[in-house]
């Protein structure tokens, strides 16, 4: 436990609504994820900021980052475009580690903080 | 304390690698982010036929526009076609700008860029010395020259709608992919941007700068004159073997025009394009030419048409067949729209456009069908001058100064540049490596093929086609048309310039003494207004054109073997090798007693047969003697061979070799020690005419007198040994379909893949490392049975569209898909009345 936790954090991490409140954060987080480059890095922070431990900070970033990636490739294969954009070679292979990376960093490094 | 630092440390860490990747890669974390990434903008909304798309549509309804003009709707088809219906032009107009914005924005404004001279604002510096030259030119101030004579038209109405519609997608629309890699925005379309690419178009298929090129043979190797005659000697013109019918041909009418006098050609010499007016100061012309070559008309760049009469078809109408070979782009140069206006001026109308510009320019509408081919006409003549100083020239004895104004380039990524724009009374003034030449091509005035087309769209007979190419002042075209009454029609379009020297009348292929108004064409101003009917062009009705032929075919060989006046010489016109096929099979054809048909049309659009083989062939197989075994073997396969340009055949693979290699082994020897590389070659043609034991086959470099069998021989040997060392088995693997993107990102190109044919054949294909050529657009059209066409990849320009290129694989294939004159496909998108109309 770092000494600049707060500890009303720490109640919420470890508290009864601990699960709820890291479903919200997972969900924030998606839609920061989905609107803009950004929001990938934010949400990874949001989850990172519930997440009990740093392990579980880097797991929270990596569910966030697959959450993300999910949405992208449901929403391609709606759209019917899913075959060609990951035929785009390695700008597609760039978005899929832009889409881990970003939100797993982001959860870590809130994470390692406090 | 210890858990403490090691998160601290992760987090020092993290932030490090988030700054790295925000500075060094944030604009590749912009464009690939999932979900919000620049680049996967365009892939939402790109196929119509998605279920999103569908769920969309079925809960609000089509994407509605609102249209200053009026109602549209567009629907697109299965194959990307978008059916554009319309109460009025202009609304319909407003939609179709719209449309072609939506499918192809980034081609378009990488066209208008290049003739504008702005590429080097979004690509930076590397495009440079092409912006330097497009701007020289003044190709944007000869845009606006033709607004100015179209501005009070209907067609220019049209154009404004079109510009409105292209606006309102690039205000509303999603933006091509290609802008947001790059990182640049489009700016908003002007009515003289459609110009300028009618300009681009023109600029391709009739300028350029051979005038120097003869000018540079004949002081370089003057002995090799004879090898570029003022024709060539075939029997194959377009006029020269067309069923004319009884009262259907002219080849003009002389007395209007005149030929050009004996006394005035022969200044120039046999048939070189030479320099005539020797008192002309043209400077290091050799240096000027290389400099401009690159901006010339490209090789390759033909076509093939044809209409044959109902007297010889199976359905008692006429056909028409036409396939332009162009530039094979990605996206294609075509682009495929079908245009119908149900009130007020209404038109039905199919075919193919220049994204950027509204019309069909190629296609048939309910009465009428027509396709164009390049005649290859001279309408670029160069002038020099006796300069007193640098500032000034010498013009019909009074010295002017050279109009000079200096324009600021813009570089992306760089320093602004600065090009100092030069003219004189002819036109833009060329300076480059030691030489000048003033450039008068016909393009520079105010043109109205904008007009002409626009009424073609509309025509309701072959005499009002014959109406609307009266302001088809540019390009010259092979234009072929028949109609619902069972009318056919030949004419040449553009204007023919009448040049003088000394009041005699003289042919274009050579520099002008610009200082003493040699050569000038009468009424013709650069950049400004031209009085086309006056008397420094051909009268329109003294040019060449055919009323009701039984048929005729253009390959842009030579028109005719004793025009009326001088069109062009035989280095402006393709080798008779394509239009010599076609005639054999028409005549043949309507000999026999099986009618010419759609299919069989369709048919001789795909013939591979090499006409080019049939000639080079019987040489190869007289030279064996000389031959290693290997290379004798592989010379008896083409004595069994079908001469057909085939992917799956050897002998093909290794005449292709031969015939790419035979010019070089027979004039590098003299043409390289001159400075002349093998642009400067002589057509393959005149290689083929050239008797057994011509100088030219003598190899200079050996102490023995070669003939044509050695030089057959050892070129035949080395196409065998190429074979051999690229690992090519058959045609297939020389033959490839190799087009990529110009923006240089290798999943926009296509795919490669084996196609059949050559330059030389009906079904055409130029393979190479460069730009490749070939058939841009095949259509067979008629009005007794169904019409058919296809274009060489896709409708969409959108990466991501399922009509990206989804007719490549029918086209190499020479497969067909019917393009009728009904509205088809799912309403994609409604224009709604705007009420904006004054």
């Amino acid at each position: 436990m770092s000494s600049l936790t707060p500890e009303r954090l720490t109640d919420l991490r470890e508290g009864p609504a601990a699960d709820r409140l890291t479903l919200v954060a997972f969900a924030v987080g998606l839609v920061l994820g989905v609107v803009h480059p950004a929001g990938l890095v934010a949400g990874g922070v949001l989850v990172g900021l519930v997440a009990p431990s740093l392990r579980r900070a880097l797991l929270f970033g990596l569910y966030l980052g697959g959450l993300v990636l999910l949405v992208f490739g449901v929403s391609l294969l709606l759209a019917g475009t899913l075959g060609r954009v990951a035929g785009f070679g390695q700008l597609s292979l760039l978005s899929v580690v832009v889409g881990l990376a970003l939100p797993t960093l982001g959860a870590l490094g809130i994470r390692g903080l406090v | 304390m210890q858990s403490e630092s090691l998160g601290v440390a992760v987090t020092l860490v993290c932030a490090a690698l988030l700054v790295t990747a925000a500075t060094v890669a944030g604009g590749f974390v912009s464009l690939a982010a999932p979900v919000s990434g620049e680049a996967w903008g365009p892939a939402y909304g790109a196929n119509d036929g998605s279920l999103s798309d569908r769920l969309a549509r079925a809960a609000t309804g089509p994407t509605e526009v609102e249209n200053p003009y009026g109602t549209a709707t567009v629907r697109y088809d299965d194959h990307g076609v978008p059916h554009v219906t319309a109460e009025n032009t202009e609304a319909l107009y407003f939609a179709v700008g719209y449309v072609h914005a939506r499918d192809r924005l980034f081609q378009m404004d990488l066209q208008r860029r290049l003739m504008a001279g702005n590429l080097s604002a979004a690509f930076g510096e590397r495009t440079l010395d092409s912006d330097r030259f497009h701007r020289r030119m003044g190709f944007d101030d000869a845009a606006e020259a033709s607004w100015a004579a179209v501005e009070g038209s209907d067609a220019a109405a049209g154009v404004r709608a079109y510009t409105a519609g292209v606006n309102r997608y690039i205000e509303t629309g999603s933006l091509p992919l290609e802008f947001r890699l790059n990182d640049y925005r489009p700016t908003r379309w002007e009515p003289t941007d459609t110009l300028l690419v009618g300009k681009l178009i023109s600029w391709g298929l009739t300028g350029d700068f051979r005038d120097l090129r003869g000018r540079v043979i004949e002081r370089r190797l003057p002995e090799a004159e004879s090898l570029y005659p003022r024709q060539l000697d075939h029997e194959s013109s377009v006029l020269g073997r067309a069923d004319l019918g009884d009262d259907g041909g002219s080849l003009g009418d002389p007395s209007g025009v005149g030929r050009p006098t004996t006394a005035a050609v022969s200044a120039t010499g046999a048939g070189i394009a030479g320099s005539g007016d020797t008192d002309g100061h043209v400077g290091d012309a050799e240096g000027l030419y290389d400099s401009l070559r690159p901006y010339q008309r490209p090789p390759g760049v033909g076509s093939n048409s044809w209409v044959v009469g109902g007297e010889y078809t199976a359905s008692g109408d006429p056909i028409l067949a036409n396939d332009p070979h162009l530039s094979l782009t990605v996206p294609p140069v075509w682009y495929e729209q079908h245009l119908v206006v149900t009130g007020e001026g209404s038109m039905d109308v199919r075919g193919v456009a220049f994204p950027g510009q509204p019309t069909v320019v190629i296609g048939q509408n309910r009465e009428v069908s027509w396709g164009f081919t390049n005649v290859g006409a001279d309408q670029t003549d160069l002038y020099s001058y006796v300069r007193p100083s640098e500032d000034t020239y010498l013009y019909r004895g009074e010295v002017r100064e050279v109009e000079r104004t200096t324009e600021t380039i813009p570089v992306k990524g760089g320093e602004d540049a600065e090009v100092t724009i030069e003219r004189t009374v002819h036109g833009p003034l060329i300076e480059r490596e030691g030489g000048a030449v003033a450039v008068a091509w016909l393009g520079l005035a105010g043109t109205r093929e904008l007009q002409a087309v626009h009424r073609l769209n509309r025509a309701g007979s072959i005499e009002a086609v014959d109406r609307a190419m009266r302001r088809f002042d540019s390009p010259t075209q092979n234009l072929v048309a028949i109609d619902g009454d069972g009318g056919t029609y030949f004419r040449l379009t553009g204007r023919y310039p009448v040049r003088t020297v000394e009041g005699e009348r003289v042919r274009g292929d050579r520099v002008f003494n610009g200082s003493a108004g040699h050569g000038e064409w009468a009424g013709w101003e650069p950049y400004g207004p031209a009085d086309w009917n006056g008397s420094g062009f051909v009268p329109y009705e003294a040019v060449p054109h055919a009323v009701d032929p039984g048929y005729v075919a253009t390959a842009n060989q030579r028109t005719a073997d004793d025009p009326p006046f001088y069109i062009g010489s035989s280095s402006r016109y393709a080798d008779p090798y394509r239009g010599e096929r076609i005639y054999d099979r028409i005549e043949r054809r309507v000999a026999s007693d099986d009618p010419v048909t759609v299919d069989w049309t369709q048919d001789l659009q795909r013939d591979v047969r090499s006409a080019a083989a049939a000639r080079f062939v019987p040489q190869i197989l007289n030279a064996t003697d000389e031959l290693s075994p290997e290379a004798r073997a592989a010379a008896e396969r083409l004595a069994g061979w079908d001469r057909r340009m085939a992917r799956d055949s050897e002998a093909a693979l290794h005449f292709a070799l031969f015939r790419e290699r035979l010019r070089n082994a027979t004039f590098h020897d003299e043409f390289h020690p001159a400075g002349l590389d093998p642009g400067y070659y002589p057509s393959l043609w005149t290689v083929g005419e050239l008797p057994a034991d011509s100088r030219w086959f003598d190899d200079v470099r050996t102490p023995g007198r070669e003939t044509r069998a050695d030089i057959v021989a050892r070129t035949f040997e080395r196409a065998v040994a190429a074979a051999e060392r690229e690992g090519y088995e058959t045609y297939a693997d020389y033959n490839v379909v190799d087009l990529d993107h110009r923006f240089p990102v290798t999943a926009l190109d296509y795919p490669e893949a084996p196609t059949d044919g050559s330059p030389y054949t009906v079904f055409n294909f130029r393979a190479g490392p460069g730009t490749q050529a070939g058939s841009s657009w095949r259509m067979v059209a008629t009005t007794g049975e169904r019409s058919v066409g296809v274009i060489p990849g896709g409708q969409s320009g959108v990466y991501y569209s399922p009509h990206y290129r989804s007719q490549l694989e029918a086209w190499r294939a020479g497969e067909y898909r019917p393009i009728p004159l009904e509205v088809a496909g799912r309403t994609t998108i409604v224009f709604e009345d705007g009420g904006g109309r004054a």
